[in-house]
């Protein structure tokens, strides 16, 4: 599964970020994950299971359990919390974390 | 028993939140089904509280309706950690749904109140405290 695929499964205005330990652990127990989305293209009540199928991607790609914050983009604004967790977007998160990069580089040979 | 749920709650959180509410004086007994939802009876005449424990950095929108969907007899939300938090827009929308959201410390003392939905931390000189923060 290439992770570009994942993210154009994303709602349209949806946009995804990696925090936390994943960012420079080796061996991370799951991998924190933001994902900003607009509520008018995304109804809030819909927004779990719209997102739902990319975030199992993720995880299978990845080899590791997702830990989900779902956000709107003024919720997000609101608490800064891109700013407040040092967010990055999640294919800079992969070429940041060899280890990561190494898992995804793992998965997208085996499909492919 | 599941190391984890689908709202990424774990054991040691579960056994936690257990403790917790078996040393609060307003609980008389609790069942918990489905991993992490709580009926809790309550003492002295008080209604019982269907809470859910979830473990969400930043509680959302969307996870309030999330949580409506998935468990309809709701009262309270709460957020495992102590890190944890929640939006403005999350916390209005679960208040006009007449659902509490609630970080740990709160729900403890939102336990103690006739309405537990209704409960608002207040600071010595009465005004409002709320977690509204990120992770």
């Amino acid at each position: 599964m290439e992770i570009q695929s994942i993210t154009s499964n994303l709602p349209d205005g949806a946009e995804i970020y990696v925090f936390g330990s994943a960012l420079w652990r080796k061996h991370p127990n799951d991998v924190d994950v933001l994902v900003v989305y607009d509520p008018k293209l995304c109804p809030p009540e819909n927004a779990h299971s719209s997102i739902a199928e990319s975030i199992r991607s993720l995880a299978d790609a990845l080899g590791r359990h997702i830990h989900l914050t779902l956000l709107t983009q003024q919720e997000e604004r609101g608490c800064g919390f891109k700013l407040d967790t040092g967010c990055v977007p999640l294919e800079e998160a992969l070429a940041a974390n060899p280890a990561l990069q190494r898992t995804h580089d793992k998965v997208a040979r085996a499909v492919h | 028993m599941p190391k984890s749920n689908n709202w990424n709650v774990s054991y040691s959180a579960i056994l936690f939140f257990e403790d917790l509410l078996n040393s609060n004086k307003k609980v008389l007994s609790f069942e918990r089904t489905d991993d992490i939802f709580f009926k809790i009876m309550r003492k002295s005449g008080l209604s019982s509280v269907n809470a859910l424990l979830i473990n969400v950095y930043t509680v959302g929108l969307a996870d309030v309706f999330r949580a409506k969907r998935e468990f309809p007899d709701l009262d309270c939300i709460v957020t495992s950690s102590i890190w944890n938090g929640y939006t403005i827009e999350a916390k209005e929308h679960a208040l006009d749904s007449e659902i509490g959201l609630f970080v740990v410390s709160e729900f403890s003392s939102a336990l103690r109140e006739r309405v537990p939905y209704l409960y608002v931390k207040r600071d010595r000189d009465g005004n409002p405290i709320y977690h509204f923060k990120s992770a």
